[in-house]
């Protein structure tokens, strides 16, 4: 591991190990959101996956109904009878924070009835194929806010753990490392100093003694 | 609180029972128009959710990619009168894929 390229100074040390106590702190604290994260990703998984299912099978047969409704009209008749809809559909849409993602909480209120064409021109199979479609459009918006979650869940993990992997393996070992390196090196420079200073003494104690056998 | 529609794109026949239900029906036919469909409904903003039929979610596949980042509309792929292609599965595995790093839930 490359350490960081900075003076082996006693300033740049504590600035380095203050640093370092921080960055280890941000892990843990990431390392907490992103399991979190991941709690809450795995139950709105599983719900979607249940749900979807769910959705498939009966919007499937919905869709078979309309197929045979459509099949005994024409396009056109079908058109006309569908073209002014009585019902109408609003949806409201909050947000939930969960653990600092915003993901969206939808709500929405019907009104009118579907069944506002002339029963005379139009295939009985209609009326219970849009019924079905109904019920289905429940679980439809129920289900588009879930999985809408997951994708915004998943985008949120993928990017906490990239930084937690950055902090641990890149970040800490780097600043440790630098840390160590300049530990060594100013102790290295204290030992430098003693021996100089040793060496300087025993010059003087010498030089001292000489002149002493001189006098 | 704002309001908000649904959107449903797909072939005519397809969709065009949920016009009846209030739904905002967006049938189209040609590539061109699936992209041009697509273009509006993202950026009106009018609109919450848009379904898209598997069919129509696998074509516009790279136009929807584009969209991925927007906070709103939530996209959400339902099987056509074919049935399910298994498009929307695939959909939520991609999901699954990526928050976690391998397709766990099958």
């Amino acid at each position: 591991m490359a350490r960081l390229n900075v003076n082996p100074t006693r300033q740049e040390l504590l600035r380095l190990k203050r640093q370092n106590h921080m960055a280890v702190r941000g892990h843990k604290l990431l390392k907490e959101k992103r399991d979190g994260l991941m709690k809450q990703f795995m139950t709105i998984i599983r719900e979607a996956k249940q749900l979807r299912k769910q959705m498939e099978k009966t919007l499937g047969e919905a869709f078979q109904n309309f197929v045979f409704a459509s099949a005994d009209m024409d396009y056109k008749s079908m058109e006309e009878a569908l073209s002014m809809p009585a019902k109408k559909i609003t949806l409201q849409s909050e947000t939930k924070n969960v653990m600092s993602v915003n993901i969206p909480v939808f709500s929405y209120q019907e009104e009118g009835d579907f069944l506002s064409y002339s029963l005379g021109s139009t295939a009985s199979d209609l009326d219970s194929s849009l019924e079905t479609f109904n019920d289905a459009l429940k679980d439809m918006i129920k289900l588009s806010e879930i999985e809408h979650s997951a994708k915004l869940l998943a985008e949120e993990i993928e990017k906490t753990r990239r930084r937690v992997n950055a902090l641990e393996y890149v970040f800490i070992p780097q600043q440790q490392e630098t840390i160590k390196y300049i530990q060594a090196k100013l102790n290295e420079q204290e030992r430098g100093t003693i021996v100089t200073l040793m060496k300087v003494k025993d010059i003087i104690e010498k030089q001292e003694q000489s002149a002493l056998q001189a006098a | 609180m704002k309001e908000y529609d649904i959107a449903i794109l797909g072939t005519p026949d397809s969709v065009l029972g949920f016009k009846g239900l209030g739904l905002d029906v967006f049938g189209v036919t040609t590539q061109e128009e699936g992209v041009e469909s697509l273009k509006i409904i993202m950026e009106s903003g009018k609109h919450a959710v848009l379904f898209i039929t598997e069919d129509w979610a696998a074509k516009l596949e790279d136009q929807l990619d584009k969209f991925r980042g927007q906070a709103l509309p939530a996209v959400l792929p339902i099987p056509s009168q074919k049935g399910a292609t298994g498009e929307g599965s695939r959909n939520l595995s991609k999901i699954v894929e990526q928050a976690v790093g391998s397709d766990i839930i099958g």
